[in-house]
């Protein structure tokens, strides 16, 4: 079967040898909007406020806002884009398998812009290492940094296994050179046999998600007695949720770019776009019920929130920014269901509407945090957020420093794995 | 065992806020931070209109739930005197206790303590109010004029810094004095309770049935008394005798009177001309 590749697989390894001027434009653009954002926090940090937000006593202002917002919309983008390449590679969907490497891409790439989001929030973020040296088990925090540790991990030596086996069989096949990074990554003739490991990978990836990510531990852990206030049990299936629907809308986007600059009409064909969409849009209506059940129960800081916080988020000044978030979430979402239900693929609505969802789904994340933080219980006064500058900043950068990494990974490593092209004259 | 606590006395209170101050000279703290903070609300309707009082320390809980989510374990609950404390060397700023607290005690400092004193950015501007040149010039010396050197020293049991205002990038709250506790001239003080004029403040163990919090309760057996927020599972430390604030209360401050230290800093650069003008207009 393999023989029949060679005019298919040129094109597809374009991407390895083309590196023209629009290549080098996006890798200055974003490699500025990254060093800007990473700057804004430099300047935070040694020159006074961090986030210019009310951090003086709790309830005297809001101390989280977007930084953690974005912390969890790329944390979920992460998860779920894991999550959907990790499912097509158990589940054998081979069609699919462009989708997955796209996933495979991003997956690091958000994870590590979900740790600069929680870094940019530390006080003192030289010694984050606290955290792992005086580990605290109780601790939410903790089980953060465990949930986004092990998949760092987890991704990154899921990247590099399901790339091997596909380096390996270009480099076997001579259709990649067997020198520098690809014949590091191909291996010894001996080690290409081997090619079941990222199954197994796959199937760890998928067991450690909901149990670390969104089961076990909150609920394990709204058993213990201060806690109960603290985490409304919905918080777990709401964040899986939330994240499957940013991580497919993500790759649904980077899908749809790529088919729109390479023109790979077979790899990521109308038909398939779609069904992702409709995917999309089904786990996003799932998801918006998840988070409007959050807000009922007392939104993110249930320990400082009032018992009708839900109302006073349905009609107070945060109520504006979450409409809108309805908005963003669920019309996109309707736009992508129509489109699979009805068998009409419009890209550019596709394309809209993984971009509106990905912001509607920040703002809802960033409303889940400031509101139970915004309407505190003692008699402190209802405070005000309107995200910082420097938030933006960190948040503008973070989008870029992934872009870039996908650009640059994109010129490192095959981006659509064999089996696809296999499957792409079908 | 020994459990530091409080009992106050909202009906001795007349809202002087004397403790506030107290706390910030004895920790150093900076503007915008009340380790002691006097809330001040209306109750009823008029014509019959009450103004109230209510001190709100941190209430070093038996269940801190701001100890239970910290991460690294910087905050941490004392255990032979029950004091919970902040471990400035440990901590790393995340403010998940600030998060975790329902009672709004937590202060992160993200300027350099003296930064963050009141006056110090203030170097020429407002002489007639605050004097001109540096704190430092001012009282005539290299050290660090505003902070007490007893705050330097380690704190038991960990020894390392847990007293007296903050680093940058770290969080602080109330510490009942603990380098009073672990003093023996000033131990089984604090600033706050000290310098009540009303001695609305009792400060001791209050799991010494002999103890002055504990005598005062029973002295006054029949009023009302709370504690803030119980039904949290915090178990906090502090005993309220009066009455509790009702669902109704409405709180006189709004949200300026908790000053952004860039606000603050701000009116000391560019004070009003003078007192007067400001009265007059
Ligand atoms: S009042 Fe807040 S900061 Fe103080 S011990 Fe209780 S939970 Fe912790
Ligand atoms: S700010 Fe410091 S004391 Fe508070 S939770 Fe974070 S590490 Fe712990």
């Amino acid at each position: 079967m393999s023989t029949q590749l060679p005019t298919d697989m040129d094109r597809f390894l374009a991407p390895l040898e083309r590196r023209g001027s629009r290549f080098y434009g996006i890798v200055i653009v974003t490699a500025i909007l990254a060093v800007v954002g990473i700057a804004a926090w430099l300047i935070e940090v040694t020159g006074g406020h961090v986030t210019n937000l009310g951090n003086w006593g709790t309830s005297a202002g809001v101390p989280w806002g977007l930084d953690i917002g974005a912390f969890g919309w790329w944390t979920g983008i992460a998860i779920g884009a894991l999550l959907l390449a990790a499912a097509i590679r158990v589940l054998r969907i081979d069609s699919y398998l462009g989708f997955a490497r796209v996933g495979e891409f991003l997956a690091p790439l958000a994870f590590l812009a979900s740790f600069l989001h929680i870094l940019y929030d530390l006080g003192r973020p030289g010694r984050v290492v606290n955290t792992v040296l005086y580990p605290q088990l109780q601790s939410p925090l903790f089980w953060d940094i465990v949930l986004v540790g092990g998949l760092v991990v987890l991704s990154v030596v899921f990247l590099v296994v399901t790339v091997r086996e596909d380096v390996s069989r270009l480099v076997a096949e001579g259709n990649l050179d067997d020198n520098g990074l690809h014949g590091w990554l191909a291996g010894t003739p001996a080690q290409r046999e081997r090619s079941a490991a990222s199954r197994w990978i796959a199937g760890i990836i998928l067991a450690f998600v909901p149990v670390v990510g969104g089961g076990l531990v909150p609920w394990a852990w709204s058993q213990l007695g201060v806690n109960m206030n603290w985490f409304g049990a919905v918080q777990g299936p709401e964040f899986l949720l939330m994240s499957l629907t940013s991580g497919f809308a993500m790759v649904l986007l980077a899908a749809g770019v790529l088919r729109v600059v390479y023109g790979w009409s077979s790899v990521f064909s109308d038909r398939r776009l779609a069904v992702l969409g409709g995917v999309t849009a089904g786990v996003g209506f799932f998801y918006l019920v998840a988070a409007l059940f959050a807000i009922q129960s007392g939104s993110f800081a249930a320990s400082m929130a009032p018992s009708n916080v839900a109302s006073a988020m349905t009609a107070g000044p945060l109520s504006t920014m979450m409409l809108l978030a309805i908005a963003a979430i669920a019309i996109p979402a309707v736009v992508l269901a129509v489109q699979i239900a009805s068998d009409t693929y419009n890209r550019t609505a596709t394309l809209l509407s993984s971009v509106v969802l990905l912001v509607g789904i920040l703002g809802m994340e960033t409303v889940l945090v400031v509101g139970g933080l915004t309407y505190p219980e003692m008699l402190y006064p209802v405070s005000e957020y309107v995200p910082s500058l420097a938030e933006w900043a960190h948040v503008i950068g973070t989008v870029s420093l992934v872009v870039l990494g996908f650009v640059v990974l994109s010129k490192l490593l095959p981006l659509v794995p064999v089996g696809t092209v296999e499957q792409a004259g079908e | 065992m020994t459990q530091l606590g409080m009992v106050i006395d909202t009906d001795a209170c007349f809202g002087c806020r004397a403790c506030v101050e107290a706390c910030k000279v004895e920790n150093n703290t900076p503007r915008g931070a009340f380790w002691m903070h006097v809330f001040r609300y209306e109750e009823g309707e008029y014509p019959d209109v009450d103004q109230e009082f209510m001190p709100r320390p941190c209430q070093h809980c038996s269940e801190p739930s701001c100890a239970d989510v910290c991460p690294t374990g910087a905050r941490f609950k004392r255990e032979e005197d029950g004091i919970v404390l902040t471990d400035y060397d440990r901590c790393i700023g995340c403010r998940y206790c600030e998060v975790g607290c329902p009672y709004g005690v937590n202060y992160a400092q993200f300027r350099s303590p003296e930064e963050a004193q009141y006056g110090f950015a203030n170097e020429n501007a407002g002489a007639d109010w605050y004097g001109s040149g540096s704190l430092a010039d001012e009282v005539d010396s290299d050290s660090t004029p505003w902070r007490n050197p007893v705050h330097d020293e380690p704190v038991a049991p960990r020894q390392t810094n847990a007293s007296g205002n903050q680093p940058r990038g770290v969080m602080g709250k109330c510490t009942l004095c603990v380098h009073r506790q672990d003093s023996e001239s000033k131990r089984g003080t604090t600033a706050c309770a000290e310098t009540c004029a009303a001695d609305a403040i009792k400060f001791g163990d209050m799991d010494d049935p002999n103890s002055e919090p504990r005598r005062y309760l029973r002295q006054n057996q029949g009023k009302s008394r709370f504690k803030l927020m119980e039904d949290r599972g915090t178990k906090p430390n502090v005993v309220y005798l009066g009455e509790e604030p009702s669902a109704d209360a409405r709180p006189i401050e709004d949200a300026d009177t908790f000053k952004d230290p860039e606000t603050a800093i701000e009116i000391e650069n560019h004070p009003p001309e003078s007192v007067e003008t400001e009265v007059e207009q």
